[in-house]
């Protein structure tokens, strides 16, 4: 063989590779916008990554939950885990604290996934009719709800949709009316295309009565404190008051307040929205490890006492009040040791919270595995929410103790006469009722900002506050890094 | 003497002066091959020269260049600079010498080995040499020298020192001396090993075994797609040689490196039996991305390698190589040397390279030890009653009644008074141990054949129950000459590793650590109940839920097997004589299980009712590569020219399954069909390809001065889009000044090299599919029932695309006193553009960052190592210092705030390092302890951090000075990880056929964060304390700095400067004795030895061992100590021989 015959066999083996098509990276095991949001199960499970965006511990997985809790009067942190707990329950949060960057964070992800699913669902084919509708109104509702908290604890927060979703330095200036304005067409639009009632293996999902109840939830914020809608007060009255008339959606109290937060009735008559937790399959939480008593032998896997009651909230319920057991821990056998009873006050050092306690939730096979479900709204709250709307409307009547006393009459607690009251005192008394029925729901923090409560009702046990406490800072994070973005006034 | 010069393997015509000189410079110069021995080769080959104005020195390169002719001379005996002109044709070697010597009067001997030794005839001094021997008492005297291995050293020159009489040893080693004076000493000298001198003392036989020279210049060693005599280095490469590698009972190769190459630091990230081993090569030049070195087994670039479903710092994937297979490993170090490695050369570049067949006899060896280990260093913590007294303390401090004694559980809360000891959970888990070693290798071969095996099993029980390692492999290297032209090669090696790994690591939380829960579980806990089942968790109230150790290290399992594959064909086809091409094609492929099964005993076990999962990891990588290379030399010009095109795809696969709810737990994991719930399963696949083009061009000019240039193009499909392709170039000079005549007075000095080299290189080692859009598995549950979600997960950017390395390296090379005294100095600068990083983005769009490339950071330091023989000749010295510093900086990471970098542990709430521009990688931000207000005054005189301070609570350093202690406000550097320097000292002696070997290395100015003082230093009930805690405030020991009694912990202890502590240390790593028997009948050689390690550590560190890194491959935390496994120290007993 010559050199050159050589060298041309040489050239030959090393241009036998082409090297464009072998740098392509093949994609096995995940999915990439390419190859997705064809099908009608594309669309649903894009749908159910929403969904899943609650379940998250910066969602309502935890920190929603606990940035709406620890402001309130019942719930205090007992000195544990993170400085931000603290801060939120003691009132000296800080711009930087690490709670609101989490929070803001998470609602964003969540509006993002619900606006990738309303953006690409025009590419979907759809092989049922109403599959579309009911994506679509679904997805709407999960975006309001999260603008709905969004809007509660920042006030002023950027408006991302499915149409601008690629700008990434968007402000928060002069947003609030269009804000509100798409919670109000997400809601609408969820109600008027959602079923009242889900049944099989769709129950779980959002309903019309559902969006409806965000609905009224969100005319009764737009007219109380800061945004002052006064005209909203009867639009949350009527959307409030048609829940409750609605057979459809079949909503009721239960009779016993110990039957509410049971596991066998997450999917009972009085949970009308709730985050759905499972053992097992990854789509677990922690609330009863969370809020169970540490070494307490309480629930299966130990409780760490990390959400613990105020002392003299645990006094100001009525012995007499029949929601008193199924709020606070008084007494039990132990879970491991059934001949050990604890109780409270006695062998227990501080009172607990008991509603996410259910000795019969035993599938978890970690601390944040329970299956307990955790009440987002319920129809309790559209009773409160009717006659708060209503006597913030009309003052007080009737009509604006219908629902307080249907809530009262569960609890065992004597009926409202409208005569006994003024306007601002039967405020005051839906207030102090809805502290009591929702303690340890994620509810205070609004509730007492709407109503203008907080320096009046944090001075009563010592905190003191002030103005710029009625809303959150923006996360000094995202000021950071969005130079459009402007800082709430009071913390600038 | 007429008669040795006639025989021609004489070399008696030298004249006394001339080996005088020759004590103090080398004596051969050139390299020497034992395996050529075609007797009337320099008569019948014929070679062209065509040379003006050249050396006789370059005239004799160049004949050695073109022959198996080898020549022996001494500079001081004939001008080696005279310059000639030479033309001739198709001569043979004879005639060519003829030439060149006719008129000098110099005459030279060609011998049987192709050995031509040259010297001038002085018949004076020849004369007055034969007077004086012919007056003394002479006989003859025989002998046979051997390597260290008993193999026989053909041509090795042996001298009657201060004489003339001399014989070069034959092929087997033999050589004999007439008239040998009773008293006079021996020098025995060969190219590449260390001179011996040995007194004749009135014997007539003298054999000995010859030593490598430590540092020796000839010495050919592997660098990048070739190799390179190490004279001829311009680059900067830490070389490290079989020898060093098996003097130490270690589970990796890794392992063995520390210490042994300046600017190379290893630590051990775990001492499980086969835990991980981290390596920084002149520091971390990433913060994202990996900052391991490449390693390059035979060629073939191996990927970290495989370990199923991961447990705590994790298994270390070079375990599967044995280490006793490698004949040296290469350690790359600047841009010059790692730049052929382009996109994966910015860490370093580790070279392995296993053993070959030598042409020779059959050579069988076989190596093994045996030994025990135990925990070098236990933790001194309370006892039972200690610790029931300081709960109640806390208690009383805290207005709660006590816990002991518990009149409803007498059982489990005692009273303190009739605790004593109690439970020494340490001692329940930490047991002694036995490591083990075998080694077999045969290897030899013929002029067409050349063939190594081995084969070798390695075995270690843990010291913490329930752990272990062992590994079984072989080896077969074959070189097959098929023809002139065609050499045909094969690598393979196979092993398979089974190990428990046991649950040894880990955090406190929801894991199971069993060293963690040692610690922290109260002496007062009893390991068993009343009722005889084993305690579960810690009952203490206050406590930490720590889970019971014995059942979780006694009856838990994690077990793992690992099969692996790693071999390679290639062939070497020379296309003309100073051209040839080298094709290969090679594969890695290992697979491992890992099975893991909670018994009901356990806490976990008892709340799944039996929980067992298995995972399965594959991977693979398949390379090919198309080597050209080009060696020629011209003139005073020679050329080394290297280029080619390779492949290399990478495949990865995994999948797991688990289930709980077992009716029993005889199954274990092996029947997971039996339980009755079971979980997601999971699976992935992923594949990445890497194409390159590479060429390098080695120029030496009249082997003085060098120059380097060296350039690789890598193509990545990690990259995006628009950045799939770069290019990374190197240069590199070096100039040999020791060769200049001008340095010919400076006789000390036997070798001075100056090396500069500047380069680029690359980092790609991040996960695969970084730069596309990902959809991402949501999932959630309606009515009880699983449903599929899926969204983005990330934020595109194809953009991404490769970390860039610019190192600039000076360096020196010295030696001295015939290169018995060696010193390497480099200075190096690296600077790291483009850094991969999280970078964040406003979280309004879905996301909190894009992955970018963004930012710098740089690294410089300095390396020394100091290389001599202090005594050579008896008794024998050497010694070896390596001393590096390197400094590390973030630079610049536009639009990125300072901020803490994650957690170290998530229930605890113990911060990670802080990340901020003008300051090293790894510091940590914390608050200043302070001690604690001893009395009243200091209370009220504050700072205080609660307006709940009592007397005894700790106290920290109030920074903005406001009177109060806020953590985001007060907190400041306490704390750097980086050494100041690190260091290492061996020294061997021989003496008589003893050796002994010291080895010590250490670190100064490191500091470590103790993440383990966040539970066992709290002064309070959450678990067992150290004995320090004895030490705590109270009303009658006010003089101290530990805190007060107190149930709960006090979160800013633990966001302090309490957990950093000096991690400076130094440690007698090995000392080894050995003796050597050389005249037994059955054995070439046999060597027996002990071996202690890790005997001695001087360290005020109080954790259980200051070489710790429990977060493993993290650049971002390094120096933590949290629950790692603890180290041992070991004794061993071994023997190596060879027939």
């Amino acid at each position: 063989m010559n050199i050159k015959k050589q060298i041309l066999i040489l050239i030959s083996i090393l241009s036998f590779i082409s090297c464009d098509s072998f740098l392509e990276e093949k994609v096995y095991s995940s999915m990439t916008p390419l190859n997705f949001y064809k099908t009608e199960a594309d669309a649903e499970a894009a749908l159910n990554s929403v969904y899943n965006a609650m379940l998250s511990q910066n969602g309502w997985g935890r920190q929603v939950w606990l940035a709406a809790e620890l402001p309130g009067e019942a719930a205090w942190p007992n000195n544990s885990g993170e400085a931000w707990r603290t801060e939120m329950d003691q009132y000296t949060w800080t711009t930087s604290s690490t709670g609101f960057p989490q929070i803001w964070g998470q609602l964003y992800k969540m509006i993002s996934r619900a606006n990738t699913v309303l953006q690409n669902i025009e590419q979907v084919t759809f092989t049922t009719t109403g599959v579309k509708e009911q994506i679509v109104g679904e997805t709407k509702f999960l975006r309001g709800m999260a603008y709905l908290y969004l809007i509660r604890f920042f006030d002023h927060i950027p408006l991302m949709t499915e149409n601008n979703m690629e700008d990434i330095n968007p402000t928060n200036v002069g947003t609030d009316d269009d804000v509100w304005q798409l919670i109000i067409d997400d809601f609408s639009y969820a109600k008027s295309v959602l079923k009242a009632k889900n049944t099989g293996d769709d129950i779980g999902r959002a309903t019309a009565g559902a969006a409806q109840a965000m609905l009224a939830k969100a005319y009764l914020t737009m007219g109380g404190k800061p945004w002052n809608k006064t005209e909203n007060w009867e639009k949350a009255a009527k959307e409030a008051k048609e829940i409750m008339t609605n057979t459809a959606y079949g909503y009721n109290l239960w009779d016993d307040y110990d039957k509410v937060f049971l596991l066998e009735n997450e999917h009972g008559p009085e949970y009308i929205f709730s985050l759905e937790c499972e053992s097992q399959m990854s789509c677990g939480r922690d609330f009863p490890t969370f809020t169970g008593i540490r070494n307490g032998d309480q629930i299966k896997l130990g409780g760490w006492s990390s959400l613990t009651v105020n002392e003299n909230f645990f006094n100001s319920m009525s012995e007499t009040d029949k929601r008193r057991s199924r709020t606070f821990v008084l007494s039990y056998y132990g879970y491991a040791h059934p001949e050990n009873l604890y109780t409270y006050p006695g062998n227990i050092t501080i009172p607990h919270f008991n509603k996410f306690i259910d000795m019969t939730d035993v599938n978890a096979t970690a601390t944040a595995d329970y299956a307990m479900n955790i009440p987002i709204i319920r129809y309790s709250d559209v009773l409160l929410t009717q006659s708060e709307a209503e006597n913030e409307a009309n003052g007080p009547s009737i009509a604006a103790v219908e629902g307080i006393n249907i809530v009262r009459a569960r609890a065992g607690l004597e009926p409202l006469t409208p005569d006994d009251f003024t306007k601002e005192t039967l405020r005051d008394t839906i207030l102090q009722e809805r502290i009591w029925e929702f303690c340890e729901e994620g509810q205070a923090y609004f509730d007492l900002k709407r109503m203008d409560a907080i320096s009046k009702r944090m001075t009563a046990i010592g905190i003191t506050t002030a103005e710029k406490h009625y809303v959150f800072p923006i996360p000094q994070d995202e000021i950071d890094v969005n130079p459009n973005l402007v800082q709430n006034e009071a913390y600038k | 003497m007429k008669k040795n010069y006639e025989s021609g393997i004489g070399i008696c015509q030298i004249p006394k002066k001339l080996l005088r000189i020759m004590k103090l410079t080398v004596f051969l110069l050139i390299v020497f091959t034992v395996h050529v021995s075609a007797t009337v080769y320099s008569q019948n080959t014929k070679l062209s020269l065509n040379l003006q104005n050249s050396s006789v020195k370059y005239v004799l390169e160049q004949i050695e260049a073109q022959t198996k002719c080898r020549f022996i001379y001494s500079n001081e005996s004939i001008n080696m600079d005279r310059k000639v002109n030479l033309h001739v044709e198709n001569k043979t070697v004879k005639d060519i010498l003829d030439v060149l010597f006719s008129d000098a009067g110099i005459k030279y001997v060609i011998t049987n080995k192709n050995l031509i030794l040259i010297n001038p005839l002085d018949k004076n001094e020849l004369t007055d040499f034969s007077t004086q021997t012919l007056q003394q008492q002479n006989r003859t005297l025989k002998g046979r020298v051997t390597d260290s291995q008993g193999q026989p050293l053909p041509g090795v020159t042996v001298v009657v020192k201060g004489t003339t009489t001399g014989a070069i040893t034959d092929s087997e080693g033999k050589y004999s001396l007439p008239q040998v004076p009773g008293d006079a000493t021996l020098l025995f000298s060969f190219m590449g090993m260390r001179s011996q001198e040995i007194t004749v003392s009135g014997k007539t036989s003298i054999s000995i075994a010859m030593k490598e020279e430590s540092i020796g210049l000839e010495e050919v060693i592997a660098i990048g797609y070739g190799t390179v005599k190490k004279s001829d280095l311009t680059g900067s490469v830490s070389s490290i040689k079989a020898e060093d590698l098996q003097k130490l009972p270690v589970t990796s190769f890794d392992q063995a490196i520390q210490g042994r190459a300046a600017g190379v630091q290893v630590t051990q990230a775990s001492s499980a039996p086969g835990g991980k081993v981290l390596i920084r090569v002149r520091g971390g030049n990433s913060l994202s991305s990996s900052n391991e070195p490449l390693y390059v087994v035979d060629g073939y670039p191996i990927s970290a390698g495989t370990s199923a479903g991961g447990s705590g710092a994790g298994q270390n994937p070079l375990a599967t190589l044995n280490t006793s297979d490698i004949s040296s490993i290469e350690i790359l170090k600047d841009a010059s040397a790692t730049a052929i490695y382009g996109a994966r050369g910015a860490n370093g570049v580790v070279l392995i390279t296993t053993k070959r067949g030598q042409i020779g006899k059959t050579q069988v060896t076989f190596d093994g030890y045996s030994g025990i280990q135990q925990i070098a260093n236990k933790l001194d913590m309370m006892n039972a009653r200690e610790f029931a007294e300081l709960v109640n303390e806390a208690r009383t401090n805290d207005g709660l009644g006590v816990a002991f004694p518990n009149s409803s559980d007498l059982y489990n809360f005692p009273d303190p008074t009739s605790l004593g000891e109690g439970v020494d959970y340490q001692d329940e888990i930490f047991r002694s141990a036995p490591i083990h070693s075998y080694n077999l290798g045969i290897s030899g071969g013929n002029e067409s054949v050349r063939y190594a095996f081995g084969g070798s099993y390695f075995g270690q029980t843990g010291i913490v129950e329930g752990t272990d390692f062992n590994r079984a492999s072989f080896r077969t290297n074959i070189d097959s000459k098929i023809s002139d032209k065609l050499t045909v090669s094969t690598n393979l090696t196979a092993s398979h590793v089974w190990s428990n790994i046991g649950f040894s690591e880990g955090d406190g939380g929801n894991n199971a650590g069993v060293v963690n829960s040692a610690i922290l579980m109260p002496p007062t806990v009893p390991v068993k109940q009343a009722d005889g089942s084993y305690t579960l968790m810690n009952p203490t109230p206050g406590g930490s839920t720590i889970q019971n150790p014995v059942p979780i290290a006694k009856l838990a399992t994690n077990y793992q097997e690992i099969d692996r594959i790693l071999g390679s064909v290639f062939a070497t086809w020379k296309i003309i004589n100073d051209l040839s091409f080298k094709v290969t094609f090679g594969t890695d492929m290992s697979s491992a299980n890992r099975s893991v099964y909670w018994p009901t005993e356990t806490v976990i076990g008892y709340n799944a009712n039996g929980s067992a999962s298995q995972s399965n990891r594959k991977m693979a990588s398949y390379l090919n590569e198309n080597i050209l290379t080009y060696d020629r030399s011209i003139g005073n010009h020679s050329f080394n020219v290297t280029g080619g095109f390779t492949w290399q795809t990478f495949h990865n696969s995994f999948f797991s399954a688990a289930a709980t709810n077992f009716p029993t737990d005889v199954y274990g994991a092996d029947n997971m069909d039996a339980g009755t719930t079971y979980s997601m399963p999971n699976s992935e696949k992923e594949k990445s390809q890497l194409a390159s083009l590479l060429g390098r061009i080695n120029y030496i000019y009249k082997g003085r001065y060098y120059l380097t240039l060296t350039g690789r193009a890598d193509g990545s499909s990690k990259f995006g889009a628009n950045n799939k392709w770069a290019f990374f170039p190197s240069v590199a000079t070096a100039w040999r000044i020791s060769e200049e005549d001008f340095m010919n007075p400076y006789s000390v000095i036997s070798n001075l090299k100056l090396r500069a080299s500047y380069g680029k290189t690359g980092n790609q080692d991040i996960a695969n599919y970084q730069s596309l859009a990902r959809m991402g598995t949501m999932n959630y549950s309606f009515n009880g029932m699983l449903n599929s979600g899926v969204g983005p997960n990330n934020i595109p950017n194809p953009d991404l695309k490769w970390e860039t390395t610019s190192t600039t390296d000076v360096g020196i090379d010295l030696g001295a006193f015939e290169n018995r005294l060696t010193m390497v100095v480099d200075y190096y600068y690296k600077k790291t553009t483009d850094l991969l990083w999280n970078i964040s983005t406003p979280q309004t769009i879905g996301f909190s960052s894009i992955f970018k490339n963004i930012g710098s950071i740089e690294n410089k330091g300095l390396e020394v190592s100091i290389g001599g023989d202090i005594f050579a000749g008896k008794f024998n010295w050497n010694s070896q210092v390596n001393w590096s510093r390197n400094r590390n900086k973030v630079l610049d990471i536009p639009g990125y705030t300072p901020s803490t970098q994650g957690s170290l542990s998530g229930h605890l709430k113990v911060n990670g390092s802080w990340l901020e521009p003008g300051m090293p990688v790894g510091v940590w931000n914390l608050l200043k302890y302070d001690g604690v207000f001893q009395d009243q005054a200091q209370l009220e005189a504050g700072p205080r951090s609660s307006t709940n301070d009592k007397l005894g609570a700790a106290r920290f350093v109030d920074k903005n000075k406001d009177g109060a202690i806020n953590y985001t406000d007060d907190r400041m550097i306490v704390g750097d990880p980086n050494p100041d320097f690190i260091f290492c000292w061996s020294n061997s002696f021989e003496y008589r056929g003893f050796d002994l070997t010291v080895y010590m290395q250490g670190s100064y100015g490191n500091d470590i964060i103790n993440v383990q003082r966040a539970e066992t230093n709290v002064s309070g009930p959450w678990g067992n304390q150290r004995r320090e805690i004895l030490n705590r405030w109270t009303a009658t020991n006010t003089n101290t700095d530990v805190s007060r009694a107190r149930v709960t912990v006090d979160p800013l202890l633990l966001q302090s400067s309490w957990l950093i502590e000096d991690g400076s240390y130094l440690r007698v790593k090995t000392i080894t004795l050995g003796y050597t028997f050389t005249k037994l009948k059955f054995t070439n050689s046999l060597r027996l030895y002990v071996t202690g390690q890790n005997l001695i550590t001087l360290t005020d560190y109080t954790g259980f061992d200051p070489e710790v890194n429990s977060q493993g491959n993290s650049n971002l935390q390094m120096g933590v100590d949290y629950n790692a496994y603890p180290a041992a120290k070991a004794l061993i007993f071994g023997v190596s021989t060879s027939f």
